[in-house]
């Protein structure tokens, strides 16, 4: 299957997900990226899975929502979701509403995201 | 003299590389070259050059991909392709992908010096003129909008040229502008104008969320409710002003979204990364009008003194 908004690859037999967009603030944008994403995770069912945000300079808090999807997609078949890769503005938007740590896993980066599966 | 423009050139021949720098250098400007396309990212993330000039055919990043991937990184430089006969249909979707422009090989000794000068010019053009953005005292603007969210992003990237003309923010502050402003708008229109219940989000991925928002667009009374929208911005800070009008809300009832008990619930978010993004953030009484501070770093400083 092809993503217009995504890119997926494989570090350490771990699914990598790229964010492809630079600023989530548009509706539609987040709209299809949130269906690409929970289509991925139900086709490949991943147990272990992070989303990388290296491309993303914005997000607005209905991007935030799509995370927490995201998360509750990848748990209900029992895996983990590590996010990483962000900038200092886009992590401070997941500090500010307590989720980064609490029910979102962040990491600076990809790598540091597939050893915080191991822990 | 030497010229400050600073153009990058992406070949794989080295010889080609070679050919186009001494086309190049007669112009005056500071070469910089890449072998291929994975190669002329890097070098453009290390430091934006004014333009790139760059082949069709290279192994492991084309032309054609190079130039889809400063589209969809939005990296402002342009770029301009060196095609070979019978690439045309390439060079065509390439600049449908945001190129500038296309030499072809065979005329690069006539064609390509001229082609760089007129996209350059077009380029400073089409910026402001720095001297008179130096004299901008103070602006105010104000929009009425409708409830088309489409609307939102666009109307960011004005505020953003607006601010810019000043120079007063960095790159992170006018990020956090366009997040404040982003929430702050969507809000207005969804739960203000449109009245639509966040909770509706919790349900079936958002598509009810969705759906109501598009009926109501087109359903008196909402489809009738504006948001005004005003900055008033001079070199000290910048004031935006949000204004709706729905039946208002009562900020002090939204549910602390960063208690543990509400982390999944989807509301109050917004408000929070408002208040986390800006310097000064009032609602009046009624709950239709939000306002919204930022300082420039020198009066951030000064307030916090």
């Amino acid at each position: 299957m092809t993503y217009d908004h995504i890119q997926t690859s494989l570090k350490e037999n771990v699914p990598v997900v790229t964010l492809a967009v630079s600023k989530f603030i548009d509706r539609l944008l987040i709209q299809e990226t949130q269906q690409e994403l929970i289509s991925y995770i139900k086709s490949t069912k991943p147990e272990k899975m992070v989303i990388d945000f290296k491309s993303v300079e914005s997000i607005s808090s209905e991007f935030i929502t799509t995370m927490l999807r995201c998360s509750e997609y990848v748990r209900s078949e029992n895996g983990k979701l590590a996010l990483c890769g962000m900038s200092p503005v886009v992590r401070m938007a997941f500090k500010v509403t307590n989720l980064d740590g609490t029910i979102l896993s962040i990491q600076d980066s990809v790598v540091k995201a597939i050893d915080s599966f191991e822990s | 003299m030497t010229n400050q423009v600073r153009i990058l050139v992406v070949d794989d021949s080295a010889t080609q590389r070679i050919l186009l720098e001494s086309h190049l250098k007669s112009g005056g400007y500071d070469i910089h070259t890449a072998g291929d396309g994975v190669e002329a990212l890097e070098c453009i993330q290390r430091e934006l050059p004014d333009m790139v000039v760059t082949d069709l055919q290279m192994p492991n990043m084309d032309g054609l991909q190079l130039v889809r991937e400063i589209s969809e990184q939005q990296i402002d430089v342009p770029v301009i392709l060196t095609t070979a006969a019978g690439s045309e249909i390439i060079a065509a979707e390439a600049l449908h992908a945001g190129a500038a422009s296309y030499v072809p090989k065979s005329a690069l000794a006539t064609l390509l010096l001229p082609t760089v000068v007129r996209i350059l010019e077009l380029r400073k053009a089409s910026q402001p003129n720095q001297q008179l953005a130096d004299c901008l005292g103070s602006v105010s603007i104000q929009w009425h909008l409708t409830n088309d969210q489409s609307l939102v992003p666009d109307l960011i990237r004005r505020v953003e040229a607006i601010l810019n003309e000043f120079g007063v923010y960095d790159s992170s502050q006018h990020m956090q502008i366009a997040m404040a402003l982003d929430e702050s708008i969507t809000n207005a229109i969804v739960h203000g104008n449109l009245e639509i219940n966040s909770d509706l989000r919790d349900i079936d991925n958002g598509q009810p969320y969705v759906d109501e928002i598009n009926r109501r667009m087109t359903l008196p009374p909402y489809c009738d409710r504006r948001v005004l929208f005003r900055i008033q911005a001079d070199r000290n800070n910048a004031t935006f002003t949000i204004r709706d009008q729905g039946p208002g809300f009562c900020v002090d009832k939204v549910a602390d979204p960063t208690d543990m008990a509400n982390l999944e619930n989807v509301s109050g978010r917004g408000l929070l990364l408002i208040n986390a993004f800006m310097d000064e953030v009032s609602h009046n009484e009624g709950g239709k009008e939000i306002v919204m501070v930022k300082y420039c770093d020198n009066t951030a400083d000064e307030v916090s003194t």
